[in-house]
């Protein structure tokens, strides 16, 4: 495999998931630094350019709603999900099993 | 926290001018606590090392600020191929009308001058050609505008693009070609039959100099076009479509011969026994021949014609 090749793609299969991660965690509510320290905890490492700006586009879908609160003497803009965004993230959720389920049966095959 | 600030306000130009200062403002939040954070860790104040690692990890400032903007492309990866397909159509077909521009001009004598003329012909309508299909791409990209022959495709447009080649028709095409080819570069000479003093007082007339390198240039891609068919065993769409644009080139130079005043010269005093009608027979020769070949051309032209569709 070419230099870099394998980073490559495991970026590309991150990526399609993040916005579910998002989605999920922010079930709670967060604001952009925060929600990056719960992610890697959990073990999802996001740069900070592809966060802030991802959280700013699924705001503007509707999906999740913010206000601008204090918190230890600082403002800070919190996130949570809309109610929209608790139905796409119910839809996504089954799509995701799904296709959890799908790719490891085939997985199991191919290690038979 | 004098490097976030000018990261910032560098930032803000980039930024889409109706959320500029609200994304400002969030992002120096969330900066400023993750750099409080690291210099918490260590138990001191923050510094400019702090800073500088934070956004180093952020990224330069234009991409940044380009992620907050809807992804847009000057021609996304959708046109793109159709990009690629109709540059290089149209840059053959510009390419060839250059050729053929040059041709009807009349090449210079000298070859290097003459290669060097056409390159920059070359050069110069590829640049415009470039320029304009790139234009009207990156406006299908903007208006989102479809293409019929790429975005409405379907199967029942696919056509046989291979017809196998016919050896008897080819090969001696091919031989008669490379014949021409020596002779005309004097690798060898035909013996007319005739009296000496009347060959070393026939010369041909200057339009043959003229066109010394077209007819070479000519015969040479006749001779490789066909020699690759031949290897390949098929005529495909654009081999076939490069030898109809070789045989309306050869007509063309046909015809700049046929508009000749005169292709044969007589020196009349090598040969004072001569009458005077000889070099208007040898001109007529010429001429015959010369619209039997462009006859032949048309010939090989209607079957190459008929391939490329």
């Amino acid at each position: 495999m070419p230099e870099g090749a394998f980073d490559k793609l495991n970026s590309e299969l991150r990526r399609g998931a993040l916005v579910l991660a998002v989605l999920a965690q922010l079930r709670e509510e967060h604001y952009g630094y925060s929600l990056r320290k719960a992610l890697a905890e959990v073990d999802i490492s996001v740069e900070e350019g592809t966060l802030y700006p991802l959280i700013r586009r699924l705001e503007k879908q509707g999906l999740l709603r913010s206000e601008w609160r204090e918190e230890a003497k600082r403002k800070k803009r919190f996130y949570r999900l809309s109610a929209e965004g608790e139905s796409a993230l119910d839809v996504l959720s089954g799509e995701w099993m799904a296709l959890n389920e799908s790719i490891t049966s085939l997985l199991t095959d191919c290690d038979k | 926290m004098e490097l976030v600030n000018t990261y910032l306000s560098e930032l803000r130009q980039h930024l889409p001018s109706d959320q500029r200062e609200d994304i400002v403002k969030e992002l120096r939040d969330n900066l400023v606590e993750e750099i409080r954070e690291l210099a918490e860790d260590r138990g001191t104040d923050p510094t400019i090392k702090d800073e500088r690692a934070v956004l180093a990890n952020l990224g330069h400032p234009i991409k940044v600020a380009g992620a907050y903007k809807a992804q847009r492309y000057l021609i996304g990866p959708d046109l793109y191929p159709a990009f690629l397909q109709t540059l290089r159509n149209t840059l053959l077909v510009g390419f060839f009308v250059v050729f053929l521009l040059r041709l009807a001009g009349g090449f210079d004598a000298d070859f290097w001058l003459a290669v060097k003329g056409l390159l920059f012909g070359f050069f110069e309508i590829g640049l415009w050609i470039t320029g304009i299909v790139g234009l009207v791409f990156v406006g299908l990209e903007a208006t989102g505008e479809k293409l019929s022959w790429y975005h409405s495709w379907s199967p029942d447009d696919l056509q046989l693009k291979t017809s196998v080649v016919n050896y008897a028709d080819t090969i001696p095409n091919l031989v008669f070609e490379g014949l021409f080819l020596l002779w005309w570069n004097s690798a060898f000479s035909l013996d007319w039959g005739m009296d000496d003093k009347l060959i070393n007082a026939i010369s041909l007339a200057p339009i043959w100099d003229k066109l010394f390198w077209p007819i070479n240039l000519v015969f040479a891609a006749f001779v490789g076009l066909h020699v690759l068919v031949l290897l390949r065993g098929v005529w495909q769409r654009w081999s076939a479509g490069v030898e109809l644009g070789l045989c309306v080139a050869l007509l063309v130079l046909v015809g700049i011969l046929l508009g000749a005043q005169a292709l044969v010269v007589i020196d009349q005093s090598q040969v004072h026994a001569l009458r005077d009608p000889t070099g208007a027979w040898l001109n007529r020769s010429v001429y015959v021949t010369l619209v039997v070949v462009a006859g032949l051309t048309v010939w090989d032209g209607v079957f190459a014609y008929g391939r490329a569709r």
